[in-house]
């Protein structure tokens, strides 16, 4: 009755089991997973509990389509038909008709909507309904690349203006050509800079200093070879 | 009144509601005298719905009307200015937030106060009070809730403790009141009261309507009621079914029954029963496949309906215009009625086409307004560097300088078209009150007094580019008008002659400014941007209306307004998720537990309010549905409520159900037929051949060596620059760009050669005067910090070696005796002069020359300069035909590059005399070409890469031709010429 390639998508539908799943283009991947959560709705998920993340806005439109299509082909199926679809879909056996033909307008009217979306949407979703606990601003939105761009030569500006000392800093590391980039791939800077953590990871003792580490390398006093050719000067060190 | 028949009533959807309220009405009052209607009253929803009523009435003939009554006035309105108790609010937000930095993070007080009020009112209206938070369990959510909490409970304390002062209390104490006296039969009225076209959805307004149900003498009317709903349906429209466009009034009806029809007839039952059961609540549609059937026919039910699926929201709008269109030309009267304002405006737009101004009752917000714009902008110049783009945008607004009437206004603008050019071609970047003042030294005496007035207004506005800290509102207020005005004023100018407070929106935004002005001493000291948030979120809440002369037929409405719209012809645009229902904004500080637990309504609610918009528009006579199949980004999901109705009729193939809808798709598809046809040219325009014209010879009369590099990649834009005389504008908003930074860095060293180094100067010493040169020219040429702090480190990152070579070639007896001074050779034969301003030619100890040329980024390759970079060979060429006075004719010795910038080395490139020579020959032979008119000036003719862009494109039309085409020369006329 079932192919392989059938049966292979109804496995993969299987919601009871995590799946990772790769096909080529056009195989029906899509599919597959309008089925599993056509399945996930069938056992009795309550739709506002199903989340799918898509990488694009038009994979997530188009999912959503497709699966309210199905549901709403089964709310319209004479008996016979629609047994048949359950059963291609792996539900066999006695499904609960009504139920199955209820699901259209449960999914259509999911409160809140249904939840097929982009990462993106989804993370906006979460900030705006948690600003106080993420530390956003209430009724924000997001910047876009230009503003951001603008935001950022913002900043140096004034700090340039200011006599910042960390644009010393940002000198030695950028000429200024591709500025913008570097600082907008700063990443992971939130907490200010933790000293021991760093000595830790650099394999020094806490609060050992360059005199220190001299010492250790060359005890028989040898020091002084290396300082003449490569004194840290220009570097400003922190504490 | 004897006949009088209390208790719950209700219209059908689509009927014309006005006229069935007042038939009913005048129908009721049939057998009693005239003064008896003058003793009923009539409360409403909303304004419109009592003037649609009074117009009914009217038009039934002479009569004394009834007392018509909003709802909402029984509560006496606000008692203290809502944004009195929102600057409260803030100043107490403020406070918290002040006492815990780390949630200060770039919260903006007016938006949070304006967000927790809105929530207020909301309990308000549902007469909760402070301890209702406490009803909410927390235990899951512990973490997460604490925050919110803490603001909710200010936000409560302040907003739902005794006595009531905000509208929505006030109603909700009128209404207890009443309610409870009635009960207790004190204070009767005297007459009949009847409430009409409301919903119940808000608490105090539900509660007001049971009341007069019960009243001997009450009737309430409920609009667009679904007298085709089962009663076991009714039973399952539970407070979770929120969304269903009946759902409000559920508890109604299990209080007082199914309601009576106030008119006898429903013209559009067998619509209706379709519709009803098409939105059935999600637990029953299982037995649409059973219920289907009992519907009969559909070809019926749905013969005025046409659905029109355009490909995109622009054909979308063309279509509707056309069905507009169409309509007025019959004389028949049509709404639009769309949810999203993106639509109207490109209908009213097409519309224009026929000069056709459609009745609009949605106006334009405040902020948008040109007054609104205005203030915006110069609220904008707190808190930053006034910058060219900045200064022209104010210039340019058309409320600007117009205090002395519309000549001086059209010379303010012959001034600022100047002055724009002159700030692009010549800055300064950040132009400021000193910088005014010696740009209008410099022509006559109009352009004097308009360059003082501008500088007065920068010079008063300078101090505020510093100011960034938090300053009380009244002070920011008071400033941002002084200056508002004197922009307004112009020189010599009245401000109360100017458009600012005048015009359409002038007075609304003059108003809007008085009532923050008033209440400016309760706020709490705000930085600029809170500001800015709180004039915009002030000045939102009001619309101003077009004063324009409409079409009376067309009008374009928002969906709230659906139930008293009686046009024949209703089109219902938009009809997308997202769009029509609008997307449910996330709510920030309950979720929908936590918000059933507190007792408010939930979210759906308003999904359920625009389900009853749609579902008593729908019923109309003539209904149009349109959606848009794609948006800018992807597909679009088609609103719920058409998807139901689409599934439907597609599973009903033995009642002709798919027929049905066939023939809905295809009366839509007539006009984007006609949509199609319209968009289609009538004329075919070829498109431009690849440009290589052949100017009157001859051509050109001079050319710079670094234009030879382009002659040969692109001659077009030597063409375009150097005959038409084209040159490109210099951006307005002047950036540090690596343009820039070559401009500074050559200026540099031309500052340095001419102190004249000499070979007795050490090192160190070359080092110091080229620092010295570096930050003179800085500190003239360059306004931006962080350019000075960028461009002088990158010179001091290469000083040593510059200097190491600089001293090793001064010490070889090398010495510069061209910098940056202009050579000219001319060439043999022809009117044609060579032009150079070499960066440096050296008079070597031999007396031959060197040629250097410093570059800011990479040099070119001894590949490059062989086939295109010519500049430095025929510099080389044009020594030795004695080009450069200062150093007489004699052979080129070899071509360098100094790099600003890497490791600043010199670099040495292959040259030898006799390849100067060929460079020359070369060049000849194809200016000549050129000159003599044998060859076109072919666009893009080899450039480096097919992706770099030429300046000249668009005039070129690259796109309407490709560089595979080959060029066909094409020979212009001069003007002495036939």
């Amino acid at each position: 009755m079932m192919d392989d390639a059938t049966r292979a998508q109804v496995t993969a539908a299987d919601p009871a089991r995590s799946t990772w799943l790769t096909a080529n283009a056009g195989s029906g991947k899509t599919r597959v997973l309008t089925d599993r959560v056509a399945r996930l709705l069938l056992k009795g998920t309550a739709p506002e509990r199903i989340l799918c993340l898509t990488y694009t806005k038009a994979a997530a439109t188009e999912m959503q389509n497709r699966l309210l299509k199905r549901l709403g082909e089964w709310a319209m199926l004479p008996e016979p038909e629609l047994r048949a679809q359950l059963a291609q879909l792996g539900e066999g056996g006695d499904p609960d008709l009504p139920a199955a033909r209820r699901l259209f307008a449960r999914a259509i009217e999911t409160p809140g909507g249904l939840k097929v979306q982009t990462i993106h949407s989804f993370c906006a979703g979460v900030l705006r309904r948690f600003p106080l606990e993420a530390g956003v601003p209430h009724g924000f939105v997001e910047l876009d690349d230009r503003s951001a761009a603008l935001i950022r030569s913002d900043i140096i500006e004034d700090m340039a203006r200011n006599d910042a000392p960390e644009l010393a800093d940002l000198l030695a590391l950028q000429s200024g050509d591709s500025i913008d980039g570097f600082l907008a791939s700063l990443r992971g800077f939130h907490a200010p800079a933790d000293p021991a953590e760093i000595w830790r990871r650099s394999g020094l003792r806490p609060g050992q200093g360059w005199d220190d580490l001299l010492r250790d390398l060359f005890p028989g006093g040898k020091a002084d070879v290396i300082t003449e050719h490569h004194s840290p000067s220009g570097a400003q060190r922190r504490e | 009144m004897a006949e009088w028949q209390p208790g719950l009533f209700a219209l059908p959807c689509g009927a014309d509601f006005a006229a069935g309220i007042a038939e009913g009405l005048i129908a009721r009052m049939a057998g009693h005298p005239p003064e008896a209607m003058a003793r009923v009253t009539v409360y409403a929803n909303a304004s419109r719905t009592l003037t649609a009523l009074r117009d009914a009435l009217i038009a039934r003939g002479p009569m004394l009307l009834p007392r018509l009554r909003l709802v909402d006035h029984l509560g006496g309105g606000a008692l203290v200015a809502p944004l009195a108790r929102r600057l409260e609010l803030g100043r107490l937000v403020a406070a918290a937030l002040a006492r815990q930095p780390d949630l200060a993070q770039g919260q903006s007080v007016p938006r949070l106060a304006a967000s927790l009020a809105d929530l207020m009112g909301e309990m308000q209206e549902e007469g909760l009070t402070p301890q209702s938070l406490d009803r909410i369990d927390v235990s899951e959510h512990a973490q997460h809730w604490g925050r919110a909490l803490a603001f909710l409970k200010i936000a409560a304390d302040y907003y739902l403790t005794d006595p009531p002062v905000d509208p929505a209390a006030r109603l909700r104490h009128a209404v207890d009141r009443i309610s409870a006296d009635w009960a207790q039969g004190v204070n009767l009225p005297d007459g009949p009261v009847v409430v009409a076209g409301s919903t119940g959805s808000r608490g105090a307004t539900r509660d007001f309507m049971r009341a007069v149900a019960r009243l001997p003498m009450g009737a309430v009317i409920l609009p667009g009621f679904d007298f085709h709903q089962p009663a076991p349906v009714w039973h399952s429209i539970d407070t979770r079914a929120e969304d269903h466009p009946q759902s409000r009034y559920a508890p109604l009806i299990a209080e007082f029954g199914q309601p009576a029809r106030w008119v006898g007839d429903e013209p559009a039952s067998l619509r209706n029963r379709l519709i009803s059961l098409a939105l059935r609540p999600a637990p029953v549609t299982d037995q649409w496949i059973a219920d289907g059937p009992g519907l009969g026919d559909l070809i019926p039910a749905t013969q005025g309906l046409t659905l029109i699926e355009a490909d995109q929201p622009g054909q979308e709008a063309e279509a509707v215009a056309l069905l507009i269109r169409d309509a007025a030309e019959k004389r028949q009267e049509v709404t639009l009625i769309a949810a999203d304002r993106m639509l109207p405006r490109r209908v009213s737009a097409a519309l224009d086409r026929w000069r056709i101004i459609p009745d609009d009752s949605a106006g334009q917000p405040l902020p948008l307004t040109p007054q609104g714009l205005f203030l915006s902008h110069v609220a904008g110049l707190v808190g930053q560097a006034l910058t060219i783009d900045a200064l022209v945008t104010l210039l340019k607004h058309p409320v600007t300088n117009t205090g002395s009437g519309a000549e001086q206004r059209r010379q303010h603008q012959i001034h600022t078209r100047d002055l724009e050019l002159d700030l692009r071609r010549r800055g300064p970047a950040f132009p400021d009150g000193a910088a005014l003042r010696d740009w209008g030294m410099k022509r006559g005496r109009s352009r004097k007094i308009w360059a003082g007035w501008l500088a007065d207004v920068l010079d008063r506005a300078a101090p505020l580019a510093l100011d960034r800290g938090p300053r009380p509102l009244a002070d920011r207020l008071s400033e941002l008008i002084d200056l508002a005005q004197l922009w307004a004023a112009g020189p010599g100018g009245d401000v109360q002659v100017s458009e600012l407070w005048r015009g359409e929106a002038g007075p609304n935004v003059a108003a809007s400014i008085a009532h923050i002005r008033d209440h400016a001493h309760l706020g709490h000291a705000m930085r600029p941007a809170e500001f800015c948030d709180l004039l915009q979120e002030e000045m939102q809440r009001q619309a101003v209306r077009e004063d324009v002369i409409a079409h009376h037929l067309i009008h374009i409405r928002g969906p709230r307004e659906a139930r008293t719209e009686n046009a024949p012809l209703v089109i219902l645009a938009g009809l997308n998720e997202g769009g029509w229902p609008q997307g449910l904004a996330p709510d920030p500080w309950l979720s929908r537990p936590m918000r059933a637990a507190a007792g408010l309504t939930l979210p759906e609610r308003r999904i359920g309010l625009s389900a009853h918009d749609f579902q008593q528009a729908v019923g109309r006579p003539h209904v149009v549905l349109t959606r848009a199949r794609r948006d800018a980004e992807a597909e679009t999901i088609p609103s719920r409520w058409l998807n139901r109705l689409t599934n439907l009729l597609g599973g009903l193939p033995d009642q002709n159900g798919k027929a049905a809808l066939a023939q809905m798709r295809a009366r839509g598809r007539h006009w984007l037929d006609l949509v199609a046809l319209q968009a289609t040219p009538s004329a075919v325009i070829p498109p431009a051949p690849r440009p290589s014209p052949i100017p009157p010879a001859p051509a050109l009369s001079e050319m710079s060596v670094t234009d030879v590099a382009r002659l040969i990649r692109d001659p077009y834009a030597v063409y375009a620059r150097r005959v038409l005389g084209l040159s490109p504008l210099p951006p307005m908003r002047v950036e540090p760009d690596p343009a820039a930074r070559g401009t500074v860095l050559h200026r540099i060293v031309q500052v340095f050669l001419g102190a004249k180094p000499s070979a007795s100067d050490r090192p160190e010493r070359l080092r110091q005067m080229l620092m010295g040169a570096t930050d003179q020219v800085l500190e003239q040429d360059v306004p931006w910090p962080s350019a000075r702090l960028f461009w002088r480190a990158r010179i001091a990152g290469i000083a040593d070696q510059l200097m190491a070579d600089e001293a090793a070639r001064l010490a070889a007896g090398s010495q510069p005796v061209v910098v940056e001074n202009q050579g000219r050779v001319g060439v043999a034969g022809m009117d044609f002069t060579l032009t150079a301003r070499p960066d440096r030619i050296d008079l070597l100890p031999d007396g031959r020359a060197q040629i250097y040329d410093y570059k800011s980024g990479k040099p070119p390759t001894d590949k490059q300069i062989a086939l295109f970079d010519k500049q430095l060979p025929l510099e080389a060429a044009m020594v030795a035909r004695g080009g450069f006075d200062a150093i007489g004719p004699v052979e080129a010795a070899g071509i360098a590059f100094i790099q600003l910038g890497g490791e600043g080395r010199t670099e040495d490139r292959a040259f030898d005399p006799a390849f100067a020579a060929e460079t020359w020959d070369g060049f000849v032979a194809l200016i000549g070409k050129y000159l003599r008119g044998e060859r076109g000036f072919t666009a893009r003719l080899t450039m480096e890469q097919t992706g770099h862009g030429s300046d000249y494109d668009h005039l070129s039309r690259l796109g309407e031709w490709s560089m595979t085409e080959p060029a066909v020369a094409q020979p212009l006329k001069g003007r002495d010429d036939g």
